[in-house]
């Protein structure tokens, strides 16, 4: 329908379609993930079971945390790791051929990210709340929360992947991203509140997240499950500000890069 | 140019041939002096942020069954020493399922040498530098270990290090049985990496179990922290033993499954 109206999205929609296609083709690394995601939720929910015999703080339960948790990971999970196959194509040189074809190359790896990324949000959901409702042995408080969760998660997700796809071009300059991709993920890690939510952090440090993408990410979508998510404009003004902070940032990586390339000649 | 002399015989060759390897992939690693310090520094800063969630967690929950911040410092400590150690002399390890699935073993099957040495050998990973660098730190910083522990450190990190090496080519030799199991052998390791790096009392039961034999997380960094934190008779026992056994069955796994390779037709030299 979109195609019939934006005749040259189409070539996106393709793309979008093929890495879909590609992921359903070779599930085995959905099925590594799984069992990735069974481990994580395992170790966590012996974790604070332990911490809840001492006295968990935030007067949080330990099946609250559990879920909090399973909501971190499915969204980190499912976001694709479009920076490292990018960094990848520019590292091999692949990237010469990539920009030839009648295709923005930035747009196209978004299309395909967005084709990745629905797919593993629709798959990895059922193996994520399931192991969270076998290992916390409980439901959510509210499992209304698991809807607006799904809404909140989609936006954090298409944020973080837009960040992920100026971090892929950095191989432009750095050829092996993988240092800048670890800080990056520990980061989002610490200040996303992966695996503790932001109020365990101290004041300076909680300060200094609310300037960074990061809460964005992971905390703020996933603590509509603890019951302390912002409001649904303020959600979703945050999600649009930053996403427009990693496109631009993106762009202009992009033509910087591909300036250098003009004048060193590929 | 001594060493090439035909004349001249070893009188140890593996260990000649190990000595070779390592030189080799030393001078690889310091080839590119900058990315080479970029990566080691990265990755002790990435286990640094890792470990702050102990840190955090511990500012607001006393004792985890038990352990506190040190016991935790310790464990991790080991654990990245001991993966540091072995990805960086035999990072071959990460790429064996996909050797074996692509016919790269072809190359080493026609050398003289011991093939899954040479395999583990011939690839460094130089972060792995940094992993033990940021261990090591912990472990000073842990307040658990005095100058008469280091022994004990330097034991307990090396059978750690042989235990990881011989858990991970168990898991990816899998390829020489099954087709396309190079992802889920890599999750059994990072499974086996996250169960390291998480105090032993929060497991009982059924997984207890599975944490001293599948996935030998007991070896890998209980029973070597433990003989660090508290020496022991047991522990010294355990952390000899424990990389004989898995190293034996890795030898065992390996030579049969080597029975059953069946050579790719890729033309090209190993490595390529």
């Amino acid at each position: 329908m979109i195609t019939r109206f934006f005749p040259r999205s189409a070539k996106y929609a393709a793309w979008s379609w093929l890495s879909l296609r590609e992921l359903r083709a070779a599930p085995a690394e959905l099925y590594g993930t799984a069992l990735f995601f069974a481990t994580i939720l395992l170790v966590f929910s012996s974790l604070w079971r332990k911490a809840a015999e001492v006295g968990l703080p935030l007067g949080l339960g330990s099946a609250e945390l559990v879920w909090y948790l399973a909501a971190t990971e499915w969204l980190l999970m499912s976001t694709p790791n479009v920076h490292l196959d990018m960094a990848e194509e520019i590292r091999r040189g692949d990237v010469a051929y990539a920009l030839l074809r009648p295709v923005s190359y930035l747009s196209a790896h978004c299309a395909r990210a967005v084709g990745q990324l629905v797919l593993r949000l629709t798959l990895l959901a059922p193996v994520a709340f399931g192991l969270a409702a076998l290992f916390a042995q409980a439901l959510p408080a509210r499992p209304a929360a698991l809807l607006q969760l799904a809404g909140y998660g989609l936006g954090a997700c298409c944020m973080a992947t837009l960040f992920r796809v100026a971090l892929g071009l950095t191989a432009f300059w750095l050829h092996d991203i993988s240092p800048l991709h670890w800080i990056w993920q520990k980061l989002s890690f610490v200040l996303g509140g992966l695996m503790l939510p932001l109020p365990f952090l101290p004041e300076a440090l909680q300060r200094f997240a609310a300037f960074t993408p990061f809460p964005n990410m992971l905390y703020v979508p996933a603590s509509v499950l603890t019951g302390a998510a912002p409001s649904v404009t303020r959600v979703l003004a945050q999600q649009l500000l930053w996403s427009g902070v990693a496109l631009v940032t993106s762009v202009w990586l992009f033509s910087r890069a591909r300036r250098a390339m003009e004048l060193n000649g590929g | 140019m001594a060493n090439l002399s035909l004349t001249h015989r070893p009188r140890f060759p593996t260990l000649a041939f190990l000595r070779a390897l390592i030189r080799t992939n030393l001078r690889a690693a310091f080839a590119l002096r900058a990315a080479f310090w970029l990566q080691v520094v990265l990755m002790a800063l990435n286990n640094w942020v890792f470990f702050s969630f102990w840190w955090l967690l511990f500012r607001k929950v006393p004792t985890l069954g038990g352990w506190q911040l040190g016991d935790v410092a310790v464990l991790f400590g080991v654990s990245a020493c001991g993966f540091g150690l072995g990805v960086f002399f035999a990072g071959g390890v990460r790429k064996l399922g996909r050797s074996i699935e692509s016919g790269e073993l072809d190359a080493l099957l026609t050398q003289p040498k011991p093939t899954l040495l040479y395999t583990l050998g011939s690839h460094s990973i130089v972060p792995g530098l940094g992993d033990i660098a940021s261990g090591l730190i912990l472990i000073v910083l842990s307040g658990k270990a005095s100058l008469s522990s280091v022994p004990f450190i330097a034991l307990a990190i090396v059978s750690s290090a042989l235990v990881y090496i011989a858990s991970g080519t168990l898991f990816f030799s899998a390829q020489f049985w099954f087709r396309q199991t190079d992802t889920v052998a890599t999750k059994m390791w990072e499974a086996l990496i996250t169960f390291s790096l998480y105090p032993e009392p929060l497991f009982g039961g059924g997984l207890r179990l599975l944490l001293f034999t599948l996935i030998p997380a007991g070896f890998v960094s209980y029973i070597p922290a433990a003989l660090v934190r508290e020496p022991s008779a047991t522990a010294l026992l355990s952390v000899a033993v424990g990389p004989l056994l898995y190293w034996s069955l890795a030898a065992y796994v390996f030579r049969r499954g080597l029975m059953r390779y069946s050579s790719g037709n890729r033309f090209g030299s190993f490595g390529s």
